[in-house]
């Protein structure tokens, strides 16, 4: 338990101070994005340390904490900067919520409180989490390197050897600081990016409307937390997912000409691909969104993909070499003949899909009903898809259904298996893209 | 002349009649039925909790059907000034116009609130319903509600029997399956999971025998227990293997 917490608390020096390229944020994003940013690195160089044939082991994980934590505190220099920068806007927001306003942050601190009793008090009961995340997790604690030996050998069973290693690798961390792999305390690490994300959406509340802060929590809620597969507690990286790509479009869309921002919002696109494969596809759009503004220069969206892309370059070069037992590999499938073979199933997979997102409450509430309402009664629909982005949603819907079409599963079964957790990588983004006003932007100091 | 207020807000009181007809016009078993039918029929097993969720979603609709209409008979009279107070800070109240979207709002909280109260009755149910088992027992207790995990206590036995002496496993398995995997099934990576450090391999072996496979492989991996998976459902029955070039 010590132990973990100095993980968190040198992951979080080195996020906050990574942060210091974003000026004046209320406290909220801060730990937002140095949750995200500061394990996000300091997995990163951990990956980049085992690589490089280092074994990951309590001396070495100890070297990364003290890394990160000295890099912290040199980027955030607390005892040079004036503490007022650190508390702007912190505290303002609350003085005018309406009475269900009140009762929405209520509810949202209640949910966060059952999350963590539950991650703390009971075991990992999500197959995927138990099959794949924890598994990988505990296998790069065992032998200390990845790929380990073992995923070399295509007769060893373990689900997706080829998954990306961000999140087991900080899970392994965890587990060889604490000297046991206890999964309560490492399924803290994807449950903490619920909240992270809470501190990046209440930002939104400065752009959008008020009342927007009911909105946001309210209907954010049953997706990222009811969904008992899925969901905030259940140990898979889904969440962290959606953390990711929608703090990479966040920090890209308001860095107003800030190239280490810039820089930060590649550095989330790679995490988010380090994260699931499908962080591939949905940052790989965010590059698109950015490349598409005629405002933002030319540099800065350069800074972006470079960054972006040089980080992913390490983890593509490994992957190869990781033999396989169980893919999905569904661009092997991704052929003419096969999308042909797949157009039978073309409407039932469709309105599974459909029936997914729109009928089902317990898997996402009203949540895309609010999102094709609210952006039908917009005035700036335009804006919202090509200016905010929104239009990554029906994108990478779009993707998603062709993959649905040629895989070589029955029917619509993988889509009853995953298209809710599908949906919830393009949540929060689909919220804050169909709220977010630039003409309200904040002004930096 | 302008409508009257009352016909004005009738609509209010539509869901209203929705909620009432559903919840107190089907009454709680058909209620519950329905809701299991349309909404839940992918939740597995765990009737406890669903019976406990069903009746808190059945309550809370009627509940909402009643401050329906009694919202109706309200904002009637005091024309939305109720609505306005609840919804807009003090500096919007006097300004915004009440129109489809804060209705809209009004629906996603009402929704999102009924399956956030959901989730808080079903840790409620599954904390008492777990109250006094170890870390362990908690495991077994919830793996047994996945049809493919039900077995995880044999794993455990297995482990920590007697007969066990160290050293990896394979299992055999002689048919193919066309999906991903080929021949894995859910019940292999359920058991590789949960023995580990015990590493759990798998390979083809059509005369479903270790002597279909080439020579050094099964010593090449430390295994020393083999597991044959050649007939239409799993078991996990380990048996020791003997080392052939001991032999």
């Amino acid at each position: 338990m010590t132990e973990l917490l100095i993980l968190i608390v040198c992951a979080g020096a080195l996020g906050l101070g990574v942060c210091r390229v974003i000026p004046g944020q209320n406290w909220p994003v801060r730990f937002g994005l140095a949750w995200g940013c500061g394990l996000g690195l300091s997995g990163y160089l951990l990956m980049l340390f085992v690589w490089s044939g280092i074994r990951l082991a309590f001396p070495s994980a100890s070297v990364i904490c003290g890394i990160a934590l000295g890099a912290g505190l040199f980027l955030w220099k607390p005892w040079t900067q004036k503490a007022l920068d650190e508390r702007a806007g912190s505290g303002s927001l609350c003085r005018d919520f309406s009475p269900l306003e009140w009762i929405a942050v209520a509810v949202v601190a209640g949910t966060a409180l059952a999350i963590l009793l539950t991650v703390l008090s009971t075991p990992v009961k999500a197959f995927d989490a138990r099959m794949i995340w924890m598994f990988h997790a505990r296998l790069i604690a065992d032998t200390g390197i990845h790929p380990a030996p073992e995923l070399h050998d295509p007769a060893f069973v373990i689900g997706h050897p080829q998954y990306p290693p961000l999140l087991p690798v900080l899970q392994a961390l965890a587990a060889i600081l604490s000297g046991v792999f206890d999964e309560r305390w490492v399924r803290l690490v994807p449950a903490g990016f619920y909240f992270a994300m809470g501190g990046l959406l209440w930002d939104s509340l400065k752009d959008a409307p008020q009342r927007l802060l009911l909105v946001s929590a309210w209907a954010l809620m049953p997706t990222l937390v009811v969904f008992e597969e899925g969901g905030a507690d259940s140990g898979l990286a889904d969440v962290m997912l959606s953390f990711y790509v929608f703090a990479s479009l966040w920090l890209a869309l308001k860095a107003e000409g800030r190239l280490p921002q810039y820089a930060l919002a590649g550095a989330c696109a790679a995490f988010a691909g380090l994260t699931k494969n499908e962080g591939l596809v949905i940052a790989g759009m965010v590059a698109v969104v950015l490349w598409s503004q005629a405002d933002i220069p030319f540099r800065a969206k350069l800074v972006f993909v470079a960054t972006w892309i040089l980080m992913l370059v390490p983890w593509l070069a490994v992957r190869g070499q990781i033999a396989t037992l169980f893919e999905e590999r569904y661009l092997e499938h991704l052929t003419p003949g096969r999308l042909l073979w797949g157009l039978d199933r073309a409407g039932l997979v469709a309105g599974e899909m459909a029936r997914q997102m729109f009928l089902l409450p317990q898997r996402s509430g009203l949540f895309w009903w609010l999102i094709l309402a609210w952006f039908a009664g917009s005035e700036r629909r335009r804006d919202l898809l090509l200016v905010n982005g929104l239009w990554i949603v029906p994108a990478y819907l779009l993707v998603i259904y062709v993959l649905y079409l040629v895989t070589p599963w029955e029917r619509d079964f993988q889509v009853h298996l995953s298209f809710s957790r599908v949906l919830l990588h393009i949540a929060p983004l689909a919220l804050w893209a169909a709220v977010w006003r630039p003409d309200r932007r904040v002004p930096g100091p | 002349m302008p409508r009257s207020v009352w016909v004005r807000n009738l609509w209010l009181l539509a869901p209203g009649i929705f909620c009432l007809l559903a919840s107190f016009g089907l009454g709680s078993v058909h209620f519950a039925g329905a809701v299991r039918h349309f909404f839940l029929q992918y939740i597995p097993g765990f009737p406890e909790r669903l019976t406990a969720e069903l009746l808190v979603i059945y309550w809370m609709t009627a509940i909402a059907g009643i401050a329906a209409v009694a919202g109706y008979l309200l904002l009637g009279v005091c024309r939305l000034e109720f609505l306005r107070w609840l919804l807009f800070p003090t500096k919007l109240r006097e300004t915004v116009k009440i129109s489809w979207r804060e209705l809209l709002l009004l629906l996603v909280i009402v929704n999102s609130f009924a399956f956030t109260a959901v989730r808080f009755v079903r840790d409620g149910v599954r904390t008492v319903w777990l109250q006094g088992l170890s870390f362990g027992e908690k495991k077994e207790v919830l793996f047994s509600e996945n049809p493919l995990e039900q077995n995880y206590i044999v794993g455990q036995e297995f482990l920590s029997g007697e007969g066990y002496s160290g050293g990896n496993i394979v299992i055999l398995r002689n048919v193919f399956e066309d999906r991903p995997g080929e021949y894995l099934r859910a019940e292999h990576l359920h058991f590789s999971a949960h023995l580990f450090p015990v590493r759990v391999y798998l390979t083809y072996a059509p005369g479903c025998t270790t002597n279909d496979l080439p020579p050094g492989w099964m010593e090449n991996r430390g295994i020393r227990w083999v597991v044959e998976d050649c007939g239409e459902h799993f078991q996990f029955d380990p048996k020791p293997y003997a080392n052939r070039t001991a032999q």
